[in-house]
């Protein structure tokens, strides 16, 4: 036997400000292709500092050669 | 296009034309004569003969200095020019990775002794050189230039290529200019000499460069234009230490600049390419 | 794999050309560089340096 209700009974997910867990998990994929772009960002607009030079992208294979500055110390005014 | 209505026809007049333009042309080329035969103010001659366009091999959009030339040049200035002209924009660090090694530019720099910082009394002390001092002058200052030139002043040549019209082309025109003798009727102050291309004619530097003054370390043969050439190669680097680098970013921003354009004006085709292409109609309804 | 993958997303968007920036700029750098130093081969101080200096300086693997 079918029981009619009234009106459709409406429950709502635990959220803060709008934000729940359901989302947060669809939303993952899409973070971690951003969180990629803003890694490639942060790596081209370092690309000429020594520090990150030396850290990351010396270590890149066969192309890491690029990044490490070998001068002849006789071509160095020290 | 050019097609002209109105016709000369009548040969008499054709004469005519023909007549005064070749005595204009006869009678400029006889002022443009005379004006180069003396060298009053406003003349030809006060400005100087002017220097040929020579085959620099860095004259090219995308052409370095030839480094060897500069090291050779270094030795033309320190053997020869450096008697009278400062340098005084030239620190021995700039020559190092240019055309020295480091420590040929710190043993050129140790030769030499410079002012240090006082001792505990105040009096004066000095130090042998360093790569950061800055090739020294041969004179202490104007005056003591002019004394001992004169009271003509040895230009510093730090920049001289670039404060010459005619740069390269006429410090090497000037440098292997000089003739045996001046030409008949010049009058030249005493201690001068005659160059025909130094504005005025008249220049207190004489000739320097003689055949085989200095000897190079790696066998060219150090005739007269060879070692102009090398010092002006040198005294241009000189001027414009940026030199390479800067035609090597040159040739960077060409290329990123002008595959923007073009991706530029492809973006705009794409865009205008309907609004230019439709075709609005209208049809009348017919009754 | 389609080009047109690359446009679905606006963070696979952003991404690719930041990842094309950051290794645009390498290649370009080392292909400009090289084409300068082929086309002024003999000019360089670098070329000429083995000429001057004593002890026999030849390294070729100075630089890069």
């Amino acid at each position: 036997m079918v029981s009619y209700i009234r009106a459709p009974v409406y429950k709502s997910v635990k959220s803060i400000a709008g934000i729940n867990l359901p989302v947060l998990k669809a939303y993952i994929p899409n973070f971690v292709l951003w969180g990629g772009a803003v890694g490639a960002g942060i790596a081209t607009f370092t690309d000429g500092v020594p520090l990150f030079k030396d850290t990351f992208y010396s270590k890149i294979p066969v192309v890491g050669t690029h990044w490490t500055h070998n001068p002849d110390p006789e071509d160095v005014p020290i | 296009m050019f097609r002209t209505s109105a016709k000369v026809g009548n040969p008499l007049v054709q004469k005519a034309i023909a007549g005064a333009v070749g005595i204009t042309g006869l009678t400029a080329s006889y002022m443009l004569y005379k004006d180069s035969v003396t060298a009053n103010a406003m003349t030809a001659a006060e400005h100087g003969l002017h220097p040929p366009a020579f085959d620099w091999p860095h004259n090219g959009m995308f052409d370095t200095f030839d480094h060897a030339s500069i090291r050779r040049g270094f030795q033309v200035y320190r053997e020869v020019c450096a008697s009278c002209h400062s340098l005084q924009r030239i620190a021995w660090r700039n020559l190092v990775g240019v055309s020295h090694s480091t420590s040929e530019a710190k043993a050129f720099a140790e030769e030499l002794e410079y002012d240090d910082e006082p001792d505990d009394e105040g009096n004066p002390k000095k130090r042998p050189g360093k790569l950061a001092d800055y090739i020294p002058g041969p004179y202490e200052n104007e005056q003591a230039a002019r004394a001992a030139n004169q009271g003509a002043l040895p230009p510093d040549l730090s920049l001289i290529v670039k404060a010459r019209h005619g740069g390269c082309d006429y410090i090497f025109s000037l440098l292997t200019g000089y003739p045996e003798e001046p030409p008949a009727g010049v009058v030249l102050p005493p201690g001068s000499n005659y160059n025909p291309y130094f504005p005025g004619g008249s220049i207190a530097m004489g000739r320097v460069l003689f055949d085989d003054l200095v000897e190079y370390e790696d066998g060219t043969p150090a005739s007269t234009s060879q070692m102009a050439k090398d010092v002006v190669t040198f005294l241009n680097w000189a001027s414009e230490p940026e030199h390479d680098d800067r035609k090597k970013w040159g040739l960077k921003a060409l290329i990123i600049v002008s595959s923007l354009y073009l991706v530029s004006v492809w973006v705009k085709r794409f865009k205008w390419q309907p609004l230019k292409n439709r075709k609005i109609v209208f049809n009348p309804p017919k009754k | 794999m389609q080009i047109s993958s690359l446009f679905k997303r606006n963070s696979v968007y952003v991404a690719t050309i930041l990842v094309g920036a950051f290794s645009f700029q390498a290649f370009f750098d080392v292909g400009v560089n090289r084409w300068y130093e082929y086309h002024n081969r003999g000019k360089l101080w670098k070329d000429v340096k083995g000429k001057f200096l004593e002890g026999g300086d030849e390294d070729e693997d100075d630089d890069e």
